[in-house]
């Protein structure tokens, strides 16, 4: 059961790592029979996992469906407003921008399997998960608006350029992915290489019983630090601004954790979502320009709502693993440092094969 | 056994995955029109595709900017050709069937842009290689982009037109009702799961049935 949780989980990951498709353009041949020939005996112990992924699945198709349901009327309501201005109108469609935020973020995406991923392996605390979130997904909105702006009223560039500019500005946050998957990698590996050293140190200080308890600490501050280090590696980082008062994690720990931050937020946020940038264009054709940019915000709004919850899941999920798993401080530590490394190199991954695919993949406008 | 129950749900997940990653971006209204002869052959498929308002708003920009004003026209009828020229190999994302059978098509004739209101719309004439002899038999046609980037109906009003069709016969325009495990099963039995041969689409197109008595 906790690994098919985590499995949910991670699960944006897995499938990102196929490439998007273009317009396919290949001959397709005949009615394909879609017999139930396929229908092998499922083993019992299936079918919990069955009716699990079939509600995922009913819950998947209808994401789809509402955001294909409110992708068309937001056209027809851009539209109506074209042809009469009013609040309601404009009140509408700011609505629908919002679901359609929503449910749009519900599908999977790349920054979703970054920021789970990331959330999964990391020792951050849930407001700060949170936090994260929400910036990255406040930022997509922002920088859509930032990018039209500079585009089309900036340097005059065509509605058409403006879009077909958005897979260029996709291909930087992908490399930003890789190079957030490798700074985690990184960090996973140092961390270790000093979680064994630590091992060490404390396999030594079990050695040496004669030690009262407590002057390990004052004796040697770099036994104490061990064990400071492998108790918060998984437990906490510091998240200052929420308020609680929480371990500080040394440091250098901090610093490349905002290194990090920085990276993850701007890996997701600096790809604006084509949806926002194709209402941003067409608004502006039509002359509506600034409720265009309040729809996209509308928008943005509604991702980051979608989004922080997945990313209050992701949180919740790692520490209900930690207190299933239950395993003793140092062992932990070793593990959450190999949990750090298998994000990072995934997210790594993923960051590199999106890219390649979009390389190959710039076909993204129809015809 | 525990193998295998986690390869069931990876698989599942990619399913799923592969599925919500292809929603439809642009979506296009069709209105059809068979054309007959006397004898009751069925000659071709009248066409008139009409782009979505945004997608619309994007090209006309694009086409009103792209030259001096006296030249409109002809940036209409390059992007006409453009589009033909694409399309022509893919017969224009439409499937014929005749019992199973699939139906041979010719390069379009007749083609022509043009915008109507606020939108664009692509009418043409798509012939079939060879008459077809329809009586008792029916002939089912699908339009739709195998990937599900474009989403392809037939207009609310008028999708069919069954003017130029002799008496007795039908036209039948089934709404397409992709259950989830059809779905499921028809991304299972895609054998390029990851390739661009995806058949997507066509879990969301529309049947229509020509039936003669």
């Amino acid at each position: 059961m906790r690994k098919l949780i985590l499995l949910l989980l991670i699960y944006p990951t897995l499938l990102i790592a196929m490439p998007l498709q273009g317009l396919n353009v290949a001959e397709s041949n005949g009615e394909p029979v879609l017999q139930q020939e396929q229908q092998a005996a499922e083993p019992l112990a299936n079918k919990e996992l069955m009716t699990i992924s079939h509600q995922w699945q009913k819950f998947t198709f209808w994401v789809i469906h509402k955001q294909r349901e409110y992708h068309r009327s937001l056209s027809a309501k851009v539209e109506a407003l074209s042809q009469q201005q009013s609040f309601k109108n404009t009140g509408l469609l700011l609505l629908l921008s919002f679901l359609y935020g929503v449910f749009h973020a519900a599908g999977p995406g790349h920054g979703k399997a970054v920021l789970t991923t990331y959330l999964l392996t990391q020792p951050e605390k849930l407001c700060q998960g949170v936090q994260l979130s929400f910036l990255a997904a406040m930022l997509q909105g922002i920088t859509a608006i930032l990018l039209v702006t500079f585009l089309v009223h900036g340097l005059g560039w065509l509605a058409k350029e403006a879009l077909a500019s958005v897979a260029y500005i996709e291909m930087i946050s992908f490399l930003l992915v890789a190079l957030l998957g490798l700074l985690l990698a990184i960090r996973g590996i140092k961390q270790l290489i000093q979680t064994k050293k630590n091992l060490q140190l404390i396999a030594l200080s079990n050695n040496a019983r004669f030690f009262p308890l407590q002057n390990l600490k004052t004796k040697d501050p770099k036994q104490s630090l061990a064990l400071h280090v492998s108790s918060t590696v998984l437990g906490s980082s510091a998240c200052n601004s929420c308020g609680q008062v929480h371990h500080i994690a040394p440091d250098q720990l901090t610093g490349r954790n905002r290194l990090q931050n920085l990276s993850l937020v701007l890996s997701i946020g600096m790809r604006p979502c084509s949806g926002a940038v194709l209402v941003l264009v067409a608004t502006n054709l039509l002359g509506l320009w600034w409720i265009g940019v309040l729809a996209t915000l509308a928008m943005a709004l509604g991702t980051a709502l979608t989004v922080t919850t997945l990313a209050v899941l992701a949180v919740q999920a790692r520490l209900f693993a930690k207190r299933l798993l239950n395993i003793q401080t140092h062992a932990l530590g070793r593990l959450s440092a190999l949990f750090v490394f298998l994000g990072g190199s995934l997210i790594l991954l993923l960051g590199i094969s999106l890219f390649i695919g979009s390389l190959t993949n710039s076909n993204s406008m129809a015809f | 056994m525990r193998r295998y129950l986690k390869l069931n749900v990876f698989i599942i997940l990619l399913v799923t995955a592969k599925l919500a990653s292809a929603h439809p971006h642009v979506w296009i209204d069709l209105r059809i029109k068979p054309l007959m002869n006397e004898q009751g052959n069925l000659l071709g498929l009248e066409q008139a595709w009409r782009f979505d308002p945004f997608y619309s708003l994007v090209l006309i920009e694009e086409l009103d900017k792209g030259g001096p004003k006296v030249e409109l026209e002809e940036r209409y009828d390059q992007l006409s050709i453009e589009i033909v020229n694409n399309l022509n190999g893919v017969n224009f994302f439409t499937q014929g069937h005749i019992l199973k059978e699939v139906i041979q098509w010719e390069k379009v004739t007749d083609f022509t842009l043009i915008k109507v209101g606020q939108q664009l719309e692509l009418r043409f004439y798509l012939p079939l290689l060879n008459p077809l002899k329809i009586k008792e038999l029916p002939f089912t046609y699908r339009i739709y982009d195998p990937t599900y980037y474009i989403e392809m109906l037939h207009a609310t009003e008028e999708g069919t037109d069954s003017s130029a069709l002799n008496l007795g016969c039908k036209i039948k325009l089934e709404t397409p009702k992709p259950s989830f495990d059809l779905i499921q099963k028809a991304l299972a039995l895609d054998k390029d799961a990851t390739s661009n041969n995806s058949q997507l689409g066509r879990n969301f197109s529309e049947k229509v049935t020509l039936d003669c008595l």
